[in-house]
């Protein structure tokens, strides 16, 4: 056909077309963050890639019961998969700030069938100095759980993050299915007892991969950083207290639970000098209401296999914990799974005295005798400007 | 609004081309004008309407003033001649005295606080869109008044050689006699399917530059340079590299849009680069980098000072380098990197006198070296942070593959590389366009990956790096 200005104007049109129907498509069928009801891929294979924008679509679309509320804690170490298949939910984002917690569980606690929120709290949440979530990125969250449609189209369809992120869905199910990995999750919530049985055998005595020592102290050099300024922020505080009234007066059971923390990270607030305010933190964490605490020195915090890194529990043991909060049998789990729940201590009024004195106890015995992670955070924290970093520069959990 | 926002794309910009199209049908010139100043004033006012006095202020200021200035040169005698200098001198004054109030006030009383142990409260002056550019091509038409007074321009062509939206953020810069023999060519807005398919597809190759190319490497630079760590060697080389390949591509992904944008108008814009990073020597850098703006400098600043004799063509040389870079900025950094390409030109121009000749490849990587170490400084907030990552880049802060978190690693050299390949031997966008495409399907093709990558990318618009400047 002879070529003329405006054949080609035709097929450039065609072209252009033709590839964003091409995205759309692919888009749409893999759909990866799980916004659009796509029945071709099993939410299984949907690892939320882009949390922050899957989550709040998911959490209007799957009507929970239960919503997991956090920050990466949360979201990596409680993974559920399928969302609400079993009436579990986990809306927790890495990096969440108050804003976007607050934004979560007020969409959250409107939707009637949801009746228990399940908070994991750390410290992160009432510090001044962590740079907050950008206005833009908070407004975007609010538009995403109010259900933009405009939104939706522009992230989850005409989009290449979500191009790239269809073809990892792809990939993954591909794998699945030439039996290369198995990368779907569990469908049950939360995991089975013989799945956690196993899956923690297999970390304890397993020989679990470590991370090596440089990756740890890059991890404490920026954490122990972020832990010498550390500011509690009051009016961050008012503002969690008054989430969960909210909650509470919408008929919400909010569980509040503070995670396993790894001895390097105790460490890590101990040699900063931030014990003490850990403490007074967690006698005014009863302000919000009775809470387990899975977080101070114990057997758990020195099993290092069950943690991928300074301050992420391994799946696992998430999912133990899950079942403690869910009130679920798991005298099937095993071993590990018992001393991990052993750990946890229900803290209230009558408690908290008794509990901050036995944390504190193991704190001196910690202090008198040498360990390798005492030594290893010390070296990392040595008061080397240099070595730290900047408020700008630490992303926070 | 933005050229790659969704407001630019899917109304703006078939609005104007609809407009276009059915002026073009009348063959109305004048009508045609007015509706593309119209558009592009819309175009400016979308940012802020505060700015659109100051920019016709601008636009009625500088018009009515080279009419005085052709008016006195037409007096007899050189009387006459000398009133019109004057004249001149006194309007490129004022729009000087404009674009330093804007832009150097706060800078100034910054440093003579720092310098004098001054309290002066640093005044709250925000940089209007474009001024810079504006500014420019309102002196280069003041000063072409001066020297033909006879040439005459009517004022809704002043106001459209001015605002002409594809054009007026961040150039190129037009001269008078590239842009308004156009305007008077009568086959001047006639619509052309050509044309508008040429545009189409070098729009979306500076499309394709900007959001795909220099916004993934702008995330990876800020780590580097903003960051508070002294970075290895990798991770400095990594960050001096992302943004040398970021602001080209942001640049002049930026220029071929807007020169995509007037094809479709049919008006040509003027080049502005031309594979710099290939050159062989920092003169030949800067011939093909902002071409536009070396040459309005080289002619409108170099060439008066080199013939003033005042200090030489090599003080002339290091005077407009600092210029330059003042241009680019208020901020020490920039006159710092302005003198060090002064210093590079001035060395590069004393040894092409001395007739030895460097071998290719190496006269290659020696002005490449010097243009990465020269962005360096020109990102670096400070000179102290400019050191720390030259230090980087010498090794002394060690050779550690991932010595921090927020490190360089193997996924951004996997992207890093290619894009690096791409300026440093393909052929620039202009020889690709000329080359005859054999099939039309091949082109469609090509137009479609690039124009379609892009749109996926529109989500998030991010700002042009030179919208600051």
């Amino acid at each position: 056909m002879r070529s003329t200005p405006v054949r080609r104007l035709r097929l450039m049109g065609i072209c252009f077309l033709g590839a964003l129907a091409l995205a759309t498509v692919t888009n749409r069928v893999a759909d990866p963050y799980g916004i659009w009801r796509a029945q071709a891929i099993d939410d299984a294979y949907r690892r939320l890639h882009d949390d922050r924008l899957s989550r709040p679509y998911r959490l209007l679309r799957e009507r929970p019961v239960t919503v997991l509320l956090g920050n990466s804690r949360v979201a990596w170490g409680m993974p559920v998969a399928g969302a609400a298949s079993d009436g579990v939910f986990n809306a927790a984002l890495p990096g969440a700030r108050l804003d976007d917690i607050e934004a979560l569980a007020d969409a959250a606690t409107q939707q009637p069938q949801v009746k228990r929120l399940v908070w994991a709290i750390d410290l992160a949440l009432v510090e001044s100095s962590l740079k907050a979530s950008p206005p833009e990125e908070v407004e975007a969250l609010r538009d995403r759980l109010q259900g933009s449609r405009s939104l939706m189209i522009t992230e989850a369809l005409l989009s290449e993050a979500a191009l790239a992120d269809s073809w990892r869905v792809m990939q993954r199910l591909a794998d699945s299915f030439l039996g290369r990995a198995d990368l779907a999750l569990p469908r049950t919530v939360a995991w089975s007892p013989e799945r956690l049985r196993a899956d923690l055998t297999s970390l304890v005595h397993g020989g679990a991969p470590t991370r090596d020592e440089s990756a740890l102290g890059r991890e404490l050099v920026e954490w122990g950083s972020w832990y010498r300024r550390y500011r509690f922020d009051e009016g961050s505080w008012m503002r969690a207290l008054t989430l969960a009234a909210t909650a509470r007066s919408r008929g919400v059971e909010v569980v509040i639970v503070l995670l396993p923390m790894r001895e390097y990270e105790l460490e890590a607030i101990r040699q900063t000098g931030r014990w003490e305010l850990y403490q007074q933190w967690k006698r005014r964490l009863l302000e919000v209401g009775p809470y387990w605490d899975f977080s101070g020195y114990g057997a758990v915090a020195r099993m290092d296999e069950l943690y991928p890194d300074l301050v992420h529990i391994h799946p696992a043991m998430g999912h133990v914990i899950l079942r403690r909060l869910l009130d679920e049998d798991c005298r099937a789990c095993g071993e590990t799974a018992q001393r991990i729940l052993a750990t946890g201590v229900w803290v209230d009024e009558p408690s908290i005295d008794a509990h901050l004195r036995r944390q504190d106890a193991m704190r001196v015995a910690r202090e008198q005798e040498p360990s390798r992670y005492a030594e290893v955070v010390a070296r990392y924290l040595d008061d080397d400007p240099s070595r730290r970093t900047s408020e700008a520069q630490f992303a926070g959990p | 609004m933005l050229f790659n926002s969704y407001q630019f794309l899917l109304v703006f910009l078939p609005l104007v081309l609809l407009g276009f199209g059915a002026l073009s049908r009348w063959e109305a010139r004048r009508p045609m004008i007015g509706f593309l100043v119209a558009a592009s004033l819309l175009f400016y006012g979308w940012w802020s309407w505060h700015y659109l006095a100051l920019i016709a202020f601008s636009v009625g200021f500088n018009y009515a003033w080279a009419e005085g200035v052709r008016r006195l040169a037409a007096l007899p005698g050189s009387g006459g001649r000398a009133a019109s200098s004057g004249f001149l001198v006194a309007g490129v004054a004022v729009n000087l005295g404009l674009l330093g109030y804007f832009k150097y006030t706060g800078f100034v009383v910054e440093t003579v606080n720092r310098v004098t142990g001054t309290t002066w409260p640093l005044p709250r002056i925000v940089l209007p869109l474009a001024l810079s550019f504006v500014t420019f091509e309102q002196i280069i038409y003041l000063v072409e008044t001066g020297r033909d007074p006879a040439r005459r321009y009517d004022f809704l062509e002043y106001c459209l050689y001015v605002t002409f939206f594809p054009r007026l953020i961040a150039g190129p810069i037009v001269r008078p006699r590239e842009l308004f023999p156009q305007l008077r060519d009568p086959d001047a807005f006639r619509f052309s399917a050509s044309s508008l398919g040429t545009g189409l597809f070098i729009f979306a190759v500076g499309l394709f530059k900007k959001t795909v190319l220099a916004d993934t490497f702008a995330p990876w630079a800020d780590r580097i340079f903003d960051g508070a760590a002294s970075p290895q060697f990798f991770d400095a080389w990594g960050g001096a590299l992302a943004f040398t390949l970021q602001i080209y591509f942001d640049f002049s992904g930026y220029t071929d849009m807007a020169i995509g944008l007037a094809r479709m108008l049919n008006i040509g814009l003027p080049e502005n680069f031309d594979s710099p990073y290939q050159a062989r020597s920092m003169i030949d850098f800067w011939r093909r980098w902002h071409i536009t703006l070396s040459t309005f400098f080289r002619d409108y600043v170099y060439v008066p000072l080199a013939r003033s004799r005042l200090g030489g063509a090599y003080l002339a040389l290091l005077l407009t380098m600092l210029l330059v870079g003042l241009w680019h900025g208020a901020g020490w950094m920039f006159l710092v990197w302005g003198a060090f390409n002064g210093g590079l030109l001035i060395l590069n121009t004393r040894w092409r006198r001395t007739g030895i000749v460097i071998p290719e490849g190496m006269a290659w990587a020696l002005t490449f070296f010097a243009t990465v170490v020269g962005f360096t400084l020109f990102r670096s907030g400070s000179l102290a942070r400019a050191e720390d990552i030259l230090a980087g880049l010498a090794g002394l802060h060690g050779f550690a593959w991932k010595p921090a978190l927020y490190s360089f690693g193997r996924h951004e050299w996997k992207r890093l590389l290619p894009a690096l390949a791409l300026v440093l031997w393909c052929p620039s966008r202009q020889v690709v366009m000329q080359r005859s495409w054999s099939s039309d399907w091949a082109y469609a093709a090509a137009f479609g990956f690039l124009a379609g990558l892009s749109f996926l990318r529109l989500g998030n618009p991010v700002p042009f790096v030179y919208f600051q400047f």
